[in-house]
């Protein structure tokens, strides 16, 4: 039985080992410079985007496998209506991000109806989306980069929120105390959950969790207090990701991505409204994408029509990577974020030690392939009962 | 084990005087895990002989074909096959259809959108210098098509032709591959009376030319009718081979070795519900009106009226394709169909039903014959498919699942149902079929619903699970439910219902008590409506 | 739901709507334009100046965008035989990919103007327009090697490079130029790559994405100037790549606030770029940029018109600055135009008085 669950722990973990795996490689490669306070920053604030698509793509692959390839698209348009109000119309600035954010619903409840209600393949629908939004976005910027946005503009990817906040105290000190924070919520919660727990398991083997959890947070704000801060970007992405795991995992909402995925006419026989659910998903993927094209344009402080190319396929190789399977219904956020997270290290790891990069292409290939395939293997290997 | 063995002996000895054995299974073993699949299985199978193997879901029946077929390869089990006293040794499926073995799937493996012919040949085609010859491709398909006895254009898109003569396409393309031995497995669960007949017809004539046949069947009627000979499998193991006309081969002793012990009562026995019979009607069908979805202006429920009581089960009878699935799935929500019309009543009172939730709403719950595109999500645990009916029932306000509420209820479904499963997060595919089912009967009763469709409830499912869930649906109507039973099994018609309405090409032809009626007049009613 | 089926529908046919309408009165000949990309500031620049010079000297003109794909210009190039044009000017996607297209051309007569890409591999190219683009690089690296005094053998000092997309042929012309005049210095030990990345494959950027060179930068910057190493110059053989160095340096600090002190300009890296693209005017105003290699496309759309006005007259073709160029086919006729390099000081008079930019459009 411990064997037996070790062993599917392992599997459970695997891409978790692996992110750790590479990581360690490449902080040997590079001498130390990975897991530099300012790289982890950097790694940060290059990858936000990406991270951010590849929660929504999660919930596009779950529902049934599918993709959604506009992303790029309209992270680009939404960039390109942003950046003409803020830069050329000189519009408030929270103004125009709820605006464009609401320009995103509207955009995923173009594609969401034609996918969800009249049942045009959704490959179709957002490669019509891929060139559709592109073409706006080239429209709307006339082919021009627009530059510069406002200083508090590019606080949105570029910032750290003590700076923001404006708390004059030293880095190391409200970074840890944030920490202490963060533990001293996440201990009250765990002892409330075990309280409710009707069987509680072992008094020891909850404290060595709990202290190892703490220590896992103050590791991981280390770098942070010993460069700027904890960026704002972070506390986005921080939330963001939370915020759909719950979703995905505890709620209803998330159990019906889930069903409709795993088999979308056992779905709408138990009473789910498939095409709901199908509609929301496809409207959260391009509120997503809006939110992204926020934050890209804030980290290039330009709005240019060829922003977000390819970053659709970026956002799908994180979701493969981190265990999505592609005929929908098995994958979890978190998975969505190692997946990126692995990505965003090889990248960063090969760019540091100044690998060329069409050999970065080429790893970055079968890497994915390696993933994908442990993964199904893993998965085909296992015994088979009750066949008969 | 001793009995078997020296019947077997007895059996080979008697035959090899004139009749060489086409296939001889010697001592195969095969094992999943810790679990023996298969436990020393020895078959001796002579030329021309239609063989039935029969045994409860998990007796090792298809692990038995998928090893004679190639499936499972020659170095993953133990143990020898011999073909016609040449020891065999397959590595995948073409070996075994080189050397003559063919299986009919109980899954078709035809593609819908290609001509019979195309189907026929596939993977087998006439060519010339790899391009298809279509002449003879069209006569050869002709010549295989009559000696299986369909009568076709070669031409026509399998999608165009009816479920028993797509079973005959499937048969023509083993055919086509030189075939001694032909293995059946459960051909007649989506055939009705007259195809399954064929079907037989079709055997015996094969059995003529030297053909083989290995039949696996749940149906015990046409085992009894058709076989030569019977071979029990339980656990594994060959309990006893029964020859016709040697051995008595009766329904009891073929239940008796299959689950092990003596079923007495093949129904369970229940309080009739004669009080009933004044009781008030619970819901009422008026005017049901249902098109094909997909083929204008043809009505596949017309006119169709039905009333059900409380504590009543209901049987609905009728041949496959009488409209009485779509008649089930149009009530639940719409779920098929086009133009629907007509009127629901519970209590006297007119219900409106546009969607699977207002159905749930309205108290109604059914049970799809095709569990696995419909009542499942195989991919995922037992325990979320049990939920996902009802999941505002154990949600806090804010529509967050609450999980120790889940896990309570699952498990104790899994107890009252015997949902034999190591865990409630164990993934249905893994499930054996009966156990899928008592998930799906889990998850519904879960809606708790007041009238209750079940189409095909035990349809691919053991004797000992059919016993289970025959005694489950007596409790629920004690419990003041009711129930509409669609069976094609006539036997289980009778054996459950009450109430029993006779359905052939979309409208009722006949309504009885279960008293007054029998299999015969059943079927009249149907063949005096055709 | 029927409703919003319906708007949604009328939507999807009101949108490819917009845009049309606009007609032409065609006095002279028909001239088909082909540019490459829409979304590039430069080509949606040149196509609409040539495009409206044209236009007002009375021909009619056919511009297309074949949004950076080799094949849909040649389909487009085939759409304006097809349509009677008598010269095709066309800046190629891939200019190894247009043989074929062009020898149909040449069967009905069509002159074709090779724009400031040359067309190679086929003798059906007529004319040539260009900057001489070998000399951008060397411009860049010219710059470089007077701002610092390399010359004057100071040193050593730290430089990184930024070049374009692989595959393109120009960005391999502004390297190897920029090359030609640093590889000494290099050499010599008086510029240092610290980040060791010096061969062309090892400094590229895919797509020439702005993003892409700036990812590259941060990581240049955590993994060799975290120390007392101070990051001297870096050459961007583009502006878009600029926009993305400036981004990482502003976020490592490297580039101070101009704003507060001006002195800092003196402390600044030397950036180099190319386009004078109105984002990196702005940054050359600011102090962020230091230069930025000027190519007045306005004349090649001259020269374009001069040549179209002269086929149309029949005149002999003016043949100053002219050349000969060869394309692996034949020598073409081509006329250079020398870029013009961009700093603080002659900003205004290249970019502003010449009208080639409007002070406000500017954003500084």
């Amino acid at each position: 039985m411990n064997y037996l669950s070790i062993k599917k722990s392992i599997k459970q973990y695997a891409m978790t080992i692996t992110l750790i795996a590479i990581t360690l490689l490449f902080e040997f490669l590079t001498k130390g410079v990975l897991l530099s306070p300012q790289n982890i920053t950097n790694l940060i604030m290059q990858n936000s985007c990406i991270l951010l698509l590849s929660i929504g793509m999660m919930l596009c692959i779950l529902t049934g496998g599918n993709i959604d390839l506009s992303v790029g698209s309209v992270l680009a348009f939404v960039g390109a209506i942003n950046g003409k109000l803020i830069i050329t119309k000189e519009m408030p600035i929270h103004f125009v991000i709820s605006l464009v954010i609401f320009l995103g619903f509207l955009i995923g409840a173009w594609q969401g109806f034609w996918i969800a209600y009249v049942r045009i393949p959704s490959f179709i629908v957002t490669l019509s989306g891929m060139l559709i939004f592109r073409g706006l976005a080239v429209l709307t910027l006339k082919g021009m980069t627009l530059t510069p946005f406002p200083n508090i503009f590019q606080e949105i990817s570029g910032g750290f929120v003590f700076n923001f906040l404006k708390i004059k105290y030293k880095t190391q000190f409200v970074t840890y105390t944030f920490a202490l924070i963060l533990t001293i919520i996440y201990i009250c919660l765990q002892v409330l959950k075990r309280n409710k727990k009707e069987r509680r398991d072992n008094i020891y083997l909850f404290l060595i969790k709990n202290v190892f959890v703490c220590i896992v947070i103050f590791l991981c704000v280390t770098p942070f207090a010993n460069f700027k801060g904890i960026p704002i970007i972070l506390i986005i992405l921080g939330i963001i990701t939370l915020f759909y795991s719950f979703v995905t995992q505890k709620t209803i909402y998330g159990r019906y991505v889930y069903a409709v995925g795993g088999n979308e006419k056992a779905a709408k026989c138990s009473g789910i409204d498939t095409n709901k659910v199908l509609f929301y998903v496809y409207v959260n993927m391009s509120v997503l994408a809006a939110i992204a094209g926020i934050v890209f344009s804030s980290r290039t402080n330009s709005a240019s029509p060829q922003a977000g190319i390819n970053f659709e396929l970026d956002a799908v190789t994180s979701c493969y990577i981190g265990g999505a399977s592609a005929s929908g219904g098995i994958g979890t956020i978190m998975g969505a974020i190692i997946g990126g997270t692995v990505m965003g290290v090889l990248n960063n790891g090969m760019s540091i030690m100044g690998i060329a990069s069409d050999v970065q292409m080429t790893i970055k290939g079968i890497a994915l392939i390696t993933a994908v395939a442990f993964d199904v293997i893993s998965k085909n290997s296992k015994v088979i009962r009750n066949v008969v | 084990m001793g009995v078997e063995k020296t019947m077997n002996h007895k059996f080979v000895s008697e035959n090899k005087q004139y009749n060489e054995n086409v296939l001889e299974i010697c001592d195969v073993e095969k094992v999943f895990g810790e679990t023996k699949a298969l436990n020393k299985v020895n078959l001796s199978i002579k030329k021309g002989e239609i063989r039935a193997l029969v045994g409860e879901n998990g007796a090792g029946k298809s692990t038995l074909i998928n090893i004679l077929c190639g499936i499972y390869s020659h170095h993953k089990y133990t143990g020898k096959i011999f073909l016609e006293g040449k020891e065999c040794k397959f590595k995948k499926v073409k070996d075994s259809e080189d050397v003559g073995i063919s299986v009919v799937h109980q899954e078709f493996t035809l593609i819908p959108q290609m001509s019979i012919a195309e189907n026929v040949f596939l993977g087998n085609e006439k060519h010339k210098n790899f391009i298809i010859d279509w002449k003879l491709t069209k006569n050869k398909a002709k010549e295989i098509l009559d000696r299986v006895g369909l009568k076709e254009n070669g031409e026509t898109s399998v999608k165009d032709i009816g479920i028993g003569k797509q079973q005959l396409t499937e048969i023509a393309k083993a055919l086509n591959k030189k075939v001694k031995v032909l293995i059946l497995d459960e051909p007649t669960a989506a055939l009705n009376e007259e195809d399954s007949n064929n079907l037989f017809n079709l055997l015996l004539k094969f059995k003529e030319t030297g053909i083989t046949s290995i039949l696996v069947s749940h149906k015990l009627e046409e085992v009894m009718k058709i076989a030569d000979s019977v071979t029990i499998l339980r656990d594994g193991k060959v309990i006893e081979t029964l020859v016709k006309g040697i051995d008595e081969i009766s329904r009891n002793r073929l239940i008796s070795g299959m689950v092990g012990r003596k079923v007495e009562y093949y129904f369970p026995k229940k309080n009739s519900n004669t009080d009933c019979v004044d009781c008030n009607v619970f819901y009422e069908i008026k005017n049901w009106n249902v098109k094909h979805h997909n083929i204008k202006d043809k009505y596949v429920v017309k006119n169709l009226n039905m009333y059900i009581k409380k504590n009543e089960i209901v049987g609905i009878a009728g041949l496959a394709g009488s409209g009485r699935t779509e008649f089930a799935m149009s009530l639940f929500g719409k779920l098929y169909g086009r133009d629907i019309s007509g009127s629901v009543y519970k209590n006297g009172k007119e219900i409106y039903i546009n969607s699977v939730s207002d159905a749930i709403n309205n108290g109604l719950a059914y049970v799809s014959e095709d569990r696995k595109n419909y009542g499942l999500d195989l991919s995922d645990n037992v325990k979320r498919n049990i939920s996902i009916v009802n999941l505002s029932k154990i949600c806090t306000k804010s529509k967050i699942i609450d999980e120790r509420k889940e896990k309570e209820i699952a498990n104790y479904y899994k107890q009252i149902f015997n949902i034999k499963t190591n865990s409630i997060e164990c993934e249905t595919r893994k499930l054996s079929g009966g156990n899928q089912q008592k998930v799906v009967l889990s998850k519904w009763i879960f809606s708790n619903p007041d009238l209750l469709i079940l189409d095909e409830p035990t349809r691919g499912i053991d004797v000992a699970t059919k016993h289970e869930i025959y005694t489950f649906m007596n409790n629920l109507v004690k419990q003041g439910k009711s129930i509409i039973m669609i069976s094609s099994e006539m036997t289980e018609i009778l054996g459950m219902s009450d109430r029993i309405y006779v359905m052939n090409s979309g409208k009722i032809v006949g309504e009885f008590y279960n008293s007054e009626v029998s299999q015969e007049i059943i079927m009249e009613c149907i063949v005096k409506t055709s | 739901m029927k409703k919003l089926l319906i708007f949604f529908v009328s939507l999807s046919f009101v949108f490819p709507m917009c845009g049309c309408g606009k007609k032409d009165t065609p006095d002279k000949w028909t001239i088909g334009i082909s540019m490459p990309n829409k979304a590039l500031e430069r080509w949606n620049k040149d196509g609409e100046y040539l495009k409206k010079k044209l236009t007002d000297s009375g021909y009619s003109t056919i511009l297309q965008y074949p949004a950076g794909d080799a094949n849909t210009q040649i389909n487009q190039i085939e759409d304006m035989e097809a349509k009677g044009a008598k010269v095709i000017v066309i800046a190629a996607v891939d200019t190894k990919s247009l043989a074929n297209v062009l020898n149909k051309a040449k069967t009905q007569n069509i002159t074709v103007i090779a724009y400031d890409r040359l067309i190679t591999d086929t003798e059906d190219v007529d004319f040539f327009v260009t900057f001489n683009n070998k000399e951008v690089g060397v411009m860049q690296a010219k710059f470089v090697e007077k701002k610092l005094g390399l010359r004057e053998k100071k040193g050593p000092f730290n430089i990184e490079f930024i070049a374009g997309d692989q595959a393109d042929e120009n960005a391999h012309s502004f390297y190897n130029g920029a090359m030609s005049v640093l590889k000494e210095y290099i050499d010599s030990g008086k510029l240092i790559v610290p980040s060791g990345q010096i061969a062309f494959e090892k400094v590229v950027t895919p797509g020439w994405e702005t993003a892409k060179a700036q990812s590259r930068m941060d990581n240049i910057i955590v993994a060799n100037y975290l120390g007392q190493k101070k990051l001297d110059a870096v050459l961007a053989t583009s502006d878009c790549l600029s926009l993305g160095v400036i981004n990482a340096l502003k976020t490592a600090d490297i580039i101070k606030n101009l704003e507060t002190n001006s002195e800092n300009i003196l402390l600044n890296p030397i950036i180099t770029g190319q386009d004078c693209d109105k984002a990196n005017v702005a940054s050359i105003v600011k102090g962020e940029q230091s230069m930025s290699v000027f190519k007045d496309t306005r004349k090649l759309g001259d020269k374009v018109k001069d040549i179209i006005d002269s086929l149309y007259e029949g005149k002999e073709i003016e043949i100053n600055g002219e050349e000969k160029f060869n394309n692996g086919a034949k020598d073409v006729t081509t006329y250079f135009f020398e870029p013009v390099c961009i700093e603080k000081d002659n900003l205004v008079k290249e970019l502003i008085e010449s009208g080639y930019y409007k002070k406000e459009e500017c954003n500084w």
